[in-house]
């Protein structure tokens, strides 16, 4: 199983590569093409409704000067007439000048930033005999700005023109976002297609070809014991059709012979036996191998539908907000995200104990029964109670369905490829995480809030549908009955474990703090100070999973070339912690892009080297409690950071304000990382001592 | 199904996945932002509208005594898409409309826009909204005295059907676009594994080739040398030695019971 399991994490069948890299280059050619012409599409469109609006606002300023012009007063002795233009212009930032010029082009009076191509077009023959016959407004096509021309007049007299010019790069600007968002798109397209390719070629490509070598593997050694099931009408299915019934047929040969000989002796008996020994002969039974693919696709389709809801959950419960007594707004209408959390952290070491009893797919599909009816719930919440009980439903079945996934990959990984096996399990809930949040902002704002959270539901009932159909029988993750029970009592038990203690305190809750405290309360909240965009926010905010996500694989390859995770996790909390300290006071969007970058990076590097830290530092603890479990225990813990991150965070807010709390936030985190290695390095002998004895 | 054109199958469904979700996100943000760009151009109507009725209370005329009714029919005229304009008191009640005369009917703006209307200004907060549904835009601003309080507002209800028909227009555009690429992408990819997958799909019938020779009791030679052939090679081997041990087993048998 482990050569299997190991082939399928590295990825070294050429075909995966292969098509994983076409796909990916005709992906990315075809959205650069289709994003391309939508851009141009979308500026030819939108063009017109922007002069549009500038006719609207040069009408006004016209009837104005019209009205000086008609009470008698000369057009170039208008007074205070610039001080007018300046406050016409002010609310639109979409205009670069306003000018009045008389019939030979001059300028008379200007307002914003004139280039001198615009001053020359002014006076040009182009401009003054563009009002010819009985138009009274053109627009030109300007270096710097797209620029309308209304003609003013004085009863039938023309007596000058009024410009106003629409900044070209105001639309650019326009469309500079909207290519970011494109941007966007393209990656959160490229994970989904990742996500589905892998699935596809896994199941019906790679998957059945593998385990046809592995049967021919066994088969080649004198194997008959197994035989393999697959319905495909390809060359893997005569060559496994094939097969299987050779060694069906030789074990019914086997087996007809066996019968045959009661009669005889005890001597011959057991020479017959020899042979369904050597041949493991006489009960064949069906080959299963499982895989991370089995619980990624799963896994994945059910995260990316909670994960829906994230962008727009405070605007959904603001909707429905209602005051509780002593409590304040903000805090009501946090409750149900609180609720949701707390309940995932109450529930995971419950839900842990449970997969090592049950099996990992049974416990996906009982997670589902809550899950889905937190989001049914919702879907038709009235009040802020009904909320916050259905997302606590839902909370419920979140923590039984991610640790059975993650218990799943656990129970099939060989203990070498633990980093792996964990990096994939993250980076499946990272792809969900940035697909899931701009998706669901995108979805929300078009079919509403309630259509989304039934949405949410299918996909739930989808993923339910593929693990039933993808994840092995339960029998093969389950942990002997004599390591079971007793789920708190034996919990508790690991507080006995100093080092995994450490890990929790030092290391995971840290990690957790600074997540939830600086990227998901203090960068927002930051960045509107720095007059950012709810999209800029978004944009920055999603970095952190894309660097995840980047440098997962270098991670692993770097976990497993040092071979010590401890140093891994020291390095990168400490330096987590310093991008905060460092870049804290640099006052703009790029100080809080390399924040999050530094703090991405580091990340990246300690996430799944510490799955698997805590797994090798747990060795005999979950032998006793069993694997799952401990994975709960630390997942609740984890929870606990992300309970504690927000209010600490705010605490150093309230005292010391934005950017000094950003830098308190990093000294804690740093500071618990040295803490972290000095407990260790103490540590260390009577460790090791441990170990020689075990 | 062969394994070319399986996995053609396979990567023309992701590209035309990703390619649906990326139509969808841009027909999407093109109704958001011309849904922008039109409202906050109603928006510039209602300030002139604003402008011109503020000007007339900072004299010291009432609003009942301002003449708005020429002001708004020509905002109006100037665009075929506004439904109405209504100017309406501290009390919700229209006083002015371009459907109709406020001396004849005597009629309330809706609950939900006189919600809106914040009865004493504050700083920072804006005393513009608007508000879609499924048949017109409706851009709204309270109006203030001098003392920062509320004494009415306007509302503009504009039709969304020419709204409608550029987004429609631009939503047949980008599905042409769209098919267009994915014909284009579906044919590279084509060629691409047609290509890069030469060697498999050789593999695939060779192994094919092999289990018929085998089926048709020939020797599974159908490719020498290749691993396929030799583990087959050796499985037959194995299969037959392992007959003919039972086979022996069964011959001793016959033997002893003679």
């Amino acid at each position: 199983m482990e050569t299997k399991v190991e082939k399928e994490i590295d990825v070294t069948a050429a075909i995966k590569k292969r098509l994983f890299l076409l796909t990916s280059t005709v992906l990315v050619l075809a959205t650069a093409i289709l994003s391309y012409h939508s851009l141009n599409r979308f500026e030819y469109s939108l063009t017109p409704a922007l002069s549009k609006k500038a006719m609207e606002i040069g009408q006004s300023i016209n009837r104005d000067i019209t009205r000086a012009i008609s009470y008698g007063i000369p057009i170039n002795k208008i007074v205070k007439a610039e001080e007018y233009l300046n406050s016409a212009i002010a609310p639109y930032n979409e205009l670069k000048y306003i000018a009045i010029t008389d019939i030979k082009g001059n300028i008379l009076y200007r307002s914003g930033v004139l280039l001198d191509d615009s001053v020359l077009h002014f006076k040009s023959q182009e401009a003054l005999s563009s009002f010819d016959g009985s138009r009274k407004s053109s627009q030109t096509s300007l270096k710097d700005a797209q620029n309308l021309a209304i003609k003013i007049n004085g009863g039938d007299k023309n007596l000058g023109t009024l410009h106003i010019g629409v900044d070209k790069k105001f639309i650019q600007r326009q469309l500079d976002d909207l290519f970011y968002d494109l941007l966007i798109i393209l990656i959160v397209a490229l994970l989904v297609a990742i996500e589905i390719t892998l699935a596809l070629i896994t199941f019906y490509v790679t998957g059945p070809l593998d385990r046809l070598n592995r049967v021919m593997d066994l088969y080649t050694g004198g194997n008959f014991g197994q035989y393999i099931v697959y319905t495909g009408r390809d060359a893997i299915g005569s060559a496994s059709n094939y097969l299987s019934n050779s060694a069906k047929q030789l074990n019914k040969y086997y087996n007809s012979a066996l019968h045959s000989l009661k009669d005889l002796s005890e001597s011959q008996k057991s020479n017959l036996e020899k042979i369904g020994h050597k041949f493991k002969l006489g009960n064949s039974q069906k080959f299963f191998e499982g895989g991370i693919v089995d619980a990624r696709i799963p896994l994945f389709i059910f995260s990316f539908a909670e994960e829906l809801q994230k962008s727009f959950m405070p605007l959904f419960v603001n909707e429905v907000y209602q005051p509780i007594a002593y409590l304040s707004k903000e805090v009501v209408i946090g409750l149900p995200i609180v609720i949701f959390m707390g309940t995932i952290a109450l529930a995971t070491p419950f839900a842990g104990g449970w997969v090592d009893k049950y099996g990992s797919r049974r416990i996906f599909m009982i997670g589902l029964v809550p899950a889905v009816a937190g989001y049914i719930g919702c879907a038709f919440a009235s009040t802020i109670y009904e909320v916050a009980i259905w997302r606590g439903m839902t909370g419920f079945g979140y923590a039984m369905i991610t640790i059975s996934c993650q218990g799943y990959i656990a129970a099939i990984i060989s203990r070498d490829n633990r980093v792996k096996g964990m990096g994939v399990f993250l980076a499946v809930l990272m792809s969900a995480s940035m697909c899931g949040t701009a998706i669901g902002g995108i979805l929300a704002d078009r079919i509403g809030f309630s259509l989304v959270f039934a949405l949410s539901a299918v996909f739930a009932l989808v993923a339910g549908l593929i693990a039933l159909r993808m994840m092995v029988a339960d029998e093969k993750t389950l942990i002997p009955a004599a390591k079971q029970g007793g789920t708190l009592k034996k919990l508790f038990s690991l507080s006995r474990n100093g080092r995994f203690v450490a890990v929790v305190f030092l290391a995971a809750i840290p990690a957790k703090i600074i997540l939830t405290g600086f990227l998901y309360f203090l960068l927002p909240l930051y960045m509107v100070t720095l007059s950012s965009s709810p999209a800029e926010i978004g944009r920055v905010m999603m970095i952190y999973p894309l660097i995840i996500i980047a440098l997962g694989p270098a991670a692993t390859w770097t976990a497993n070339k040092l071979g010590n995770m401890m140093w891994m996790l020291v390095v990168g909390c400490f330096i987590s912690g310093l991008g905060l300290i460092i870049f804290h006071d640099l006052g703009s969007v790029w100080g809080v892009v390399l924040m999050v970058v530094v703090m991405g990076v580091a990340h990246a590097f300690t996430k799944a080297p510490q799955i698997a830290f805590v797994m090798e530092l747990c060795e005999k603890d979950m032998e006793r409690v069993g694997r799952t479990a401990v994975l709960g225990l630390l997942r609740t813990m984890e929870r606990i950071g992300s309970v504690l991150g927000p209010i600490i965070a705010a605490t150093f807010v309230g005292f010391y304000g934005y950017e000094d709390a950003i830098a308190g936030t990093g000294l804690v985190i740093s500071g618990s990382a040295i803490l972290f290695l000095i407990i260790f390095v103490l540590t260390a002998r009577t460790s090791a001592s441990k170990g020689r004895d075990a | 199904m062969n394994i070319t054109s399986k996995l053609t199958a396979y990567t023309v469904f992701v590209i035309a996945m990703v390619l649906s979700l990326l139509l969808m996100m841009n027909y999407f943000k093109f109704q958001n932002i011309l849904s922008d760009v039109t409202t906050s151009r109603l928006a510039v109507i209602n300030k002139n509208l604003e402008d011109s009725i503020n000007n007339a209370v900072n004299l010291g005329l009432a609003l009942e005594e301002i003449q708005v009714g020429q002001l708004i029919n020509r905002a109006k005229k100037n665009d075929k898409e506004i439904e109405s304009i209504d100017v309406f008191d501290a009390n919700g009640m229209v006083i002015f409309s371009t459907t109709f005369t406020f001396k004849d009917i005597k009629t309330q703006v809706p609950p939900e826009i006189l919600n809106k209307v914040v009865k004493i200004k504050e700083p920072n907060v804006s005393n513009k909204w608007s508000s879609n549904n499924n048949k017109y835009f409706v851009v709204g601003v309270t109006i203030y005295n001098s003392f920062d309080r509320a004494i009415g507002g306007i509302v503009l209800k504009y039709d969304k059907t020419q709204y409608k028909a550029e987004v429609a227009s631009m939503l047949k555009e980008l599905l042409i676009s769209t098919g267009l690429t994915l014909f284009g992408a579906a044919f590279i990819a084509f060629i691409g594994i047609r290509l890069g997958f030469r060697g498999l799909s050789r593999s695939y019938a060779s192994m094919e080739k092999s289990i018929q020779n085998i089926k048709n009791k020939n020797s599974p030679t159908a490719k020498e040398g290749s691993p396929f052939d030799e583990k087959l090679q050796k499985i037959t081997k194995n299969i037959d030695e392992a007959i003919n041990l039972i086979d022996q087993s069964q011959t001793v048998k016959s033997t002893k019971t003679k």
